[in-house]
């Protein structure tokens, strides 16, 4: 029964991650923290949290054209609505000489741009629809060590947080089918990260098992990410500044600036899994018995380390155990 | 499994209390009201109205006629009297029920109106074994006086009796021996002018009340109790003043039947209603110019109303405080409110079991209620029409360039604008169930528009497809969930049933499991890949 496999294999599903991760940990209240990429913004610098920088903030339709001028002083630029989900809504602008160019080369004009921006602020890409802010931010830059792994846009690093402990986390590699985008189910490449050591395993491509990039064919696995425990350091403390007790953080390396949070996630998927072939509710469990509230902030990076060791040795134990049961 | 349980000890509890709350009144509305489980709606209802109309003169006029009433084979189930001038007075009398209305001094056109409910069923008379009568009593033996308006008994008929009913031995085989004779052996003729009885023996042609007449004289004559009834055949849409009439002859402290038009022995009629006994005419009235006319037409209550008009007499609070005591059109009304929450449980289960994406929560309860009235192929033709002729006019939109809040406006209007002139050209081309496009849900159905063409614009028609035809798909679902007759009558006669959705809802809200759409999206490790 495949019910029993996936619960063997410690897969968190939907239903549960609901019903007693999200649902328990995560205080209602709490949630624009995550949702508002404003709040989440000017938390992480209250923090010493590197986050891109906010080159402009649209909040009335008559603030439209401003965009413009921010565009004179920076040629590169993101524009993304504050409270999109799923990494809805962000163009990535480049100016150019007949207005705008986006990574895939499409041309936007500025005309085209203003009613990007007021279809944002009427909350086009809001979660509930309501109204929103348009942020225009600092675009970032790939790092080298990716260069050869991203199509057209930049990586990033998702670190699942449970109760201030780093359990799982992932690179999103964006392919030349995502459109530049870091999303899986777009079609974007899930690749696991070993959390001890920072060094990429294997990557997912629309639930396939892959080892190298589909549009580079330069290999994905055994990349050392660089500034890991920095990388952790960031998520573990995302998790103290918003008091969300399980949440996804999207870490980005820039060129020169180092790693940045870009978002928080409340509801993070569930695709990391996949990435990581392995599941996620041994290693929340394995926190729930050994976390106590004397732990600082390294010794939780610890904790989650020797726990994600430990459940990876112990899930291929199952694993091998389950396989060997079907075939007596 | 235990940990399971007793981590959600209080929602356990909780889903336990509201199914009691759905099983306590239900039981006791089942065990000790005795109410039906199951619906049937009856073939055998028939709603029947008689409408008297005369012009008064001003004087205490009176009128009266006769009453249908319960007995074998019909069910009087809801009676209703209407009229403005006139009070009425009903008696019993020697097994008739009879009514007389008296009017006040009122001058002008009068309407009387009387409406029942009436349950009809087969009734099947056994012959009694043969035996010896009893002493008939007075009541019996008024139905062995001869008409004296008939020449009586003459030598010619009593010998013709005499020849017809040689060696029967029993009063059943006499009145049979007779039955034989009339319908077989005498033709029914339209027109007779003779107006004796002895003339239709002799020339074997008879009109049909003639027939009757003859029938029960013969059987008078031959010392068996014999009396007319009259009714009225009930099909359906029937406007017409057409009274039907049999014989009913008496033996061994029964009635039986016996009708020589529709050449029945022992058997009634389908579908009779039963008015009255004898030989007087159905209404009496000294007004002059009096009419009526009667409709019957077939009334498809459930099961469940009937009982409960069966039953609201009886005056138990229960009944009283039910749903069945709102006003008709109101009931209609609940009848669907009540489904609403059934469906959404139909959504909990494809969304939380299974794992299909549908546009919003209730968007195809919305639409599966909407296809109520279309049906389902014109209600998925429709729905399609106007979802696409919405995305066309939003797609154009979107070239203007217009703010989030007046296009979602200007699609609300086309949206009206489509469904008015679906409605209208319905009306026209003939087709009703196209007019019922006016009740598909238009504020939801902007929305899905907007966001189909969002989803469309950012990830894809493939994933717009997969949402649109998940959310068709849980409507369909629900609309056959909803059709069910039997369902709708038993939440509206169990409305307590709600509860029990709270408690199966609660569970559901608890399911941690995994859905069945994770098959596919954890395949890679269901296959075993990753050992």
């Amino acid at each position: 029964m495949w019910f029993k496999r996936l619960a063997s294999l410690g897969i968190l599903g939907i239903n549960q991650r609901n019903a007693n991760y999200t649902l328990l940990a995560n205080p209602r209240k709490n949630y624009p923290l995550a949702d508002d990429k404003l709040l989440t913004k000017e938390l992480a610098i209250l923090n010493g949290i590197n986050v891109p920088e906010l080159y402009g903030l649209i909040r009335h339709h008559h603030e439209l054209s401003t965009v413009l001028a921010i565009a004179d002083k920076h040629p590169h630029f993101v524009v993304k609505p504050s409270m999109g989900s799923e990494g809805e809504g962000i163009l990535v602008l480049t100016v150019c000489d007949s207005g705008f160019e986006r990574p895939n080369g499409q041309i936007i004009s500025s005309e085209d741009l203003m009613h990007y921006l007021s279809g944002i602020l009427s909350g086009l890409h809001s979660l509930g629809g309501q109204d929103d802010k348009a942020l225009v931010e600092y675009k970032v830059e790939v790092a080298p060590v990716f260069e050869h792994v991203a199509y057209r846009g930049v990586p990033d690093v998702r670190i699942i947080v449970y109760r201030g402990v780093p359990v799982m986390s992932m690179m999103r590699l964006p392919t030349r089918e995502s459109n530049g985008k870091a999303n899986l189910h777009q079609g974007a490449i899930g690749v696991g990260i070993d959390l001890t050591r920072g060094v990429s395993t294997h990557g997912v491509h629309h639930n396939r098992i892959i080892t190298a990039h589909p549009d580079t064919n330069q290999p994905i696995h055994g990349i050392t990410i660089p500034y890991w425990h920095t990388m952790l350091d960031i998520a573990a403390r995302c998790h103290d500044m918003t008091k969300l007790g399980y949440l996804g953080v999207d870490v980005v390396i820039d060129k020169t600036l180092g790693p940045m949070i870009l978002e928080i996630n409340a509801r993070p998927g569930l695709s990391i899994q996949v990435a990581n072939q392995a599941g996620l509710s041994f290693r929340l469990e394995a926190v729930d018995r050994n976390l106590r509230h004397t732990l600082t902030l390294d010794e939780r990076i610890r904790l989650g380390q020797e726990i994600a060791d430990q459940c990876t040795h112990t899930a291929i134990e199952a694993c091998r155990q389950t396989t060997q049961a079907a075939r007596p | 499994m235990k940990s399971v349980f007793k981590r959600n000890r209080i929602h356990l509890i909780i889903a336990l209390f509201f199914l009691l709350l759905f099983l306590v009144p239900a039981a006791y509305k089942i065990f000790v009201l005795k109410y039906p489980v199951i619906s049937r709606s009856s073939e055998n209802l028939w709603a029947f109205e008689l409408k008297i109309n005369f012009r008064s003169s001003g004087k205490k006029d009176t009128l009266r006629h006769f009453l249908p009433k319960s007995e074998k084979g019909q069910t009087v189930l809801n009676e209703n009297f209407v009229s403005e001038h006139f009070y009425f007075v009903i008696e019993r009398e020697e097994g008739n029920i009879g009514i007389t209305w008296k009017g006040d001094e009122h001058k002008g056109d009068m309407q009387l109106y009387y409406r029942a409910t009436i349950e009809t069923e087969p009734a099947a008379f056994s012959l009694p074994p043969r035996g010896e009568e009893k002493k008939y009593s007075a009541y019996i033996f008024q139905y062995l006086f001869l008409d004296e308006g008939m020449e009586s008994v003459n030598v010619e008929l009593s010998e013709f009796l005499g020849n017809l009913l040689q060696g029967t031995d029993s009063k059943l085989e006499r009145a049979r021996r007779i039955y034989t004779f009339l319908t077989r052996d005498v033709a029914t003729v339209p027109l007779d002018k003779g107006s004796s009885l002895t003339t239709p023996i002799q020339r074997r042609q008879a009109t049909i009340s003639q027939k009757n007449k003859l029938f029960i004289h013969l059987c008078r004559l031959s010392d068996i109790p014999t009396r007319s009834v009259h009714g009225i055949l009930l099909e359906e849409g029937i406007r017409q003043r057409n009274i039907h009439t049999w014989a009913e002859v008496y033996f061994q402290g029964m009635w039986i039947p016996i009708d020589i038009e529709k050449e029945l022995f022992a058997r009634l009629p389908d579908n009779i209603l039963i008015l009255y006994r004898g030989d007087d005419p159905f209404m009496t009235s000294a007004i002059k110019g009096i009419e009526y006319s009667y409709t019957v037409s077939r009334d498809r209550q459930s099961s469940f109303a009937q009982f409960y008009e069966s039953t609201a007499r009886l005056g138990s609070k229960f009944h009283e405080w039910s749903l069945f005591s709102l006003p008709v059109e109101t009931q209609q009304v609940f009848r669907l409110i009540l489904m609403i929450p059934l469906g959404a449980v139909v959504v909990s289960i494809f969304r939380n079991l299974i794992g299909i994406n549908t546009f919003g929560t209730f968007m195809p309860v919305l639409i599966a209620l909407a296809f109520r009235n279309t049906r389902l192929g014109w209600g998925l033709l429709l729905f399609s029409m106007v979802i696409i002729l919405g995305l066309a006019s939003r797609w154009y939109m979107d070239r203007l360039k217009l703010l989030l809040v007046p296009r979602l406006s200007i699609i609300v209007t086309v949206l009206v604008i489509i469904l008015a002139v679906g409605s209208i050209i319905g009306q026209h081309v003939g087709v009703y169930r196209i007019m019922a496009v006016a009740l598909f849900p238009m504020v939801i159905m902007t929305m899905t528009i907007e966001r189909l063409s969002l989803l469309l614009m950012e990830r894809g028609w493939q994933e717009a497809l997969k949402v649109s035809m998940g959310t068709l798909a849980v409507a369909v679902f629900s609309f056959f969930v909803l059709s069910i007759h039997q369902i709708q009558e038993f939440f509206f006669a169990f409305p307590e049933t709600l509860f029990a959705l709270i408690a199966v809802q609660v569970l559901l809200g608890r399911y941690t499991g995994y859905r069945l759409t994770e098959y596919f999206r954890f395949a890679s490790f269901i296959n075993g890949k990753s050992s």
